[in-house]
């Protein structure tokens, strides 16, 4: 099985949910036995092409100066590149079986190179515009919300992380149940297998006694970091020496911090900015709490890899991570966008730390048993072989 | 092959590390290069400018101390920059594994002498320097005392604790001419004959008892000595400050401040006598510097100091009034003794040299680079 995998978001450059889930998938089918090449767009230094693991990874560096995912103009010379680059690969080392791409930031190149080479094309899809906006629709969005359905119904197969987004497919864009195949989202444990003392890497942030909150993640409204703030008071009025520590970066970090400084909370929240890698695995460790407060999140990986780590988790129940987090059973749910609900959830869990250990410990089963990014390859794989028969 | 240095003793005001991390950063890029050094610092100076194999990264984020910075960046930092060494001359190196890691170990001073530190620095270390150590595949120190300390109280494996010594300055070994010094001492407003002292004002440092003996003795000898400390303030600035505020002639002792590069080695030749009176060092450089200058040494006959001095000074009870007064009081009245000593200093100064020390930092960080791949077990093991 040769796949030909367009990327947009691509770690190490990027570091985020869509890049590292690319990233994983890509390395699972290789695993799997399928050769895989990856064509991406390269925002960071030159890094040309490499062989990571059993895959082959093509950057593609932009032309023109690159503002960012949210400029068109910068979307659509990433799509000019990556098909140019695609087309020369596909040309000089086809024919490939399937092209994968993620989300519709490469929908342009994926839906021309499927028209030129007649190669099927899968999308996996990893949220909805539709799903995620708050309040009504800017003229950008509406342009992603087209984008979307456009590259579900041009593509020959299109894959879901979660049932939650199933569903939500259909009712947006009414892409037809049968063409929709949820192949799940792996963690890989390999990648949190950090070897350091969390007492010690908790000292920095606050004494052993204190409860150390995580939450990691962008900081967007979507990501709910909003939530979390506005429940600490409450929160300290139970646990006074609790910290709260935000792994992220984005737009809402200043507006955060003017609120923790209005409520009179500076000393006990810390930003540390973006946060990957064994640093990120030890983070999880050594936390108390992963705070996972999202007001949507068709897949909840932060869920995941706190579960794989251990960290107790107090979880928004919404998408893909209700379907994760299960009820006392491996994390406590709240409903979305109630600090009050958070703040009981997050003491409740403080206040039992026997209810903590052995949430802690099934979640670290469940993660490991149900999100085996193999698993998830063979999905991927049986997909691809039903299309390229 | 490529090396990443964590330099960010370099944007401090020059101290023992800081010197420490220049040398033997530009000796080793000297004597290698085919090897490139990344050096980690707040900001680029251009210091380096000819070594080709010397790159200055800056990261506005990395200052010393920036405990958030060392243990969640750096390692990122690391990371992208994929090096097969990293050396750290901060003490301090990211928990996680990141690639075979040298850290330098100056001392373990805030074990054994936890009254010298301030609070927060001496939590900082007593946190993070153990574990850099029992991590890092290998450990550099500056003397065997401290090697000894490493083993004892850390329980690093000896064969994994190297010892790269420290070196004066080769500009220290070259004659003064009297007219150089003449000038300086004129602009200082210094008397000779005088006693110097190189030492900022911290506890360690023991200067109250230095200046106390000073007093007993000063008017035993011919002539009127002055002593001479030159220095930045440290923690312990109040309580010298209280001991010379009860000198019986004020004038018979001069501060001077922070000195810089070119006037300190003119002055170090200017002196008669150099005292030494630290009762806790890791190496003990200003007392290797006056020797390499050819000057007779007082100074402690316990711990790094008194092994890198050797028996080319004179080394006595420091933590003692009486026992430092007595002596100052031969090195001010023996000229005899003071002429062998000086020569005895010169010859044990120019076993320390720089090229030396780089060539075995080196052989420790290419040998590190063969290690493949980084565990607790695996560190670097060189036959002396």
């Amino acid at each position: 099985m040769r796949v030909l995998c367009l990327a947009t978001e691509f770690p190490p450059a990027h570091g985020y949910g869509l890049g590292r889930y690319t990233y994983e998938h890509c390395q699972a089918l290789a695993a799997a036995g399928a050769e895989v090449h990856v064509v991406c767009n390269n925002y960071d230094a030159a890094r040309g092409a490499y062989r990571d693991g059993g895959v082959q990874v093509l950057n593609v560096p932009f032309l023109l100066p690159f503002q960012g995912y949210n400029s068109t103009a910068d979307i659509l010379q990433g799509n000019v590149t990556l098909f140019t680059r695609a087309a020369a690969l596909l040309r000089e080392h086809g024919p490939y079986d399937v092209i994968q791409t993620h989300d519709w930031l490469a929908a342009s190149a994926g839906v021309a190179l499927r028209g030129t080479f007649e190669v099927p094309l899968v999308v996996t899809m990893h949220d909805t515009e539709v799903g995620k906006r708050l309040g009504e629709p800017t003229p950008e969005q509406d342009y992603v919300a087209q984008m979307e359905g456009w590259i579900c119904e041009k593509a020959e197969a299109v894959c879901a992380n979660s049932d939650f987004l199933k569903q939500e497919l259909t009712a947006a864009y009414a892409v037809a149940v049968e063409r929709i195949t949820v192949v799940g989202c792996g963690v890989n444990p390999e990648r949190f297998v950090v070897d350091v003392d969390p007492r010690l890497f908790k000292s920095l942030f606050g004494g052993p006694d204190e409860a150390l909150l995580l939450f990691v993640g962008r900081l967007v409204p979507i990501k709910g970091p909003q939530v979390l703030l506005e429940a600490l008071p409450k929160i300290l009025s139970f646990l006074p020496a609790a910290r709260l520590v935000l792994a992220g970066e984005g737009p809402l970090r200043e507006p955060l911090q003017r609120r923790a400084q209005e409520l009179g909370l500076s000393e006990r929240v810390r930003f540390l900015g973006h946060v990957q890698g064994q640093p990120l695995a030890a983070l999880y460790r050594c936390a108390d709490v992963l705070v996972v407060p999202s007001l949507y999140e068709p897949l909840g990986m932060v869920a995941l890899e706190g579960m794989v780590c251990r960290t107790p988790i107090v979880a928004a129940d919404t998408g893909g991570l209700a379907e994760i987090v299960e009820e006392e059973r491996t994390g406590l749910k709240v409903p979305p966008n109630d600090p009050h609900a958070l703040a009981c959830a997050i003491v409740r869990l403080q206040a039992t730390p026997a209810l903590g250990r052995e949430m802690s410990g099934n979640g670290q089963r469940q993660a490991i048993e149900h999100h085996d990014w193999s698993e998830v390859a063979r999905r991927s794989l049986d997909l691809y072989d039903t299309l390229s028969s | 092959m490529r090396i990443v240095v964590d330099g960010r003793l370099l944007d401090v005001r020059k101290t023992g590390g800081t010197q420490y991390t220049r040398r033997l950063l530009e000796g080793v890029a000297a004597l290698a290069p085919q090897h490139e050094l990344v050096v980690l610092r707040r900001e680029q100076t251009g210091e380096f400018a000819n070594h080709a194999n010397i790159h200055e990264l800056e990261l506005p984020e990395a200052t010393l101390g920036n405990e958030r910075w060392e243990q969640l960046q750096l390692p990122l930092v690391l990371r992208e920059l994929h090096p097969e060494v990293f050396f750290s001359p901060t003490s301090v190196t990211p928990a996680v594994h990141c690639c075979p890691t040298a850290v330098v170990v100056y001392d373990l001073g805030f074990w054994q002498h936890p009254e010298f530190y301030a609070p927060s620095l001496r939590s900082y270390l007593r946190r993070w320097l153990p574990p850099s150590a029992v991590n890092a595949q290998a450990v550099v120190c500056l003397s065997q005392t401290v090697k000894h300390d490493v083993t004892g109280l850390l329980g690093v494996a000896p064969d994994l604790v190297h010892v790269v010594p420290g070196a004066p300055d080769e500009v220290l070994s070259e004659p003064v001419s009297p007219e150089r010094s003449d000038q300086l001492c004129e602009a200082l407003g210094l008397r000779r004959p005088f006693v110097l002292c190189v030492s900022s004002s911290e506890y360690n440092k023991n200067l109250p008892r230095l200046v106390t003996a000073f007093e007993r003795v000063r008017l035993q000898a011919d002539g009127e000595w002055q002593l001479v400390l030159a220095g930045p303030p440290g923690a312990a600035e109040r309580q010298l400050q209280d001991t010379l505020a009860k000198l019986s002639q004020p004038s018979s002792v001069v501060r001077l401040g922070f000195l810089s590069e070119d006037t300190l080695p003119v002055l170090y030749h200017a002196c008669e006598v150099f005292a030494f009176p630290s009762v806790s060092e890791g190496f003990g450089l200003p007392a290797l510097e006056a020797m390499a200058a050819g000057k007779a040494v007082l100074c402690s006959d316990d711990g790094a100091v008194a092994e890198v001095v050797g028996d080319a000074a004179l080394g006595v009870e420091v933590h003692c009034v009486e026992t430092l007064a007595s002596g100052l009081s031969q090195l001010l009245t023996d000229n005899t003794l003071r002429e062998r000593l000086g020569r005895q200093a010169f010859s044990r100064a120019s076993e320390f040299n720089w090229s030396n020390s780089s060539e075995r930092l080196l052989r420790v960080l290419e040998a590190l680079a063969a290690i493949s791949p980084v565990g607790r077990e695996n560190g670097v093991r060189i036959n002396p």
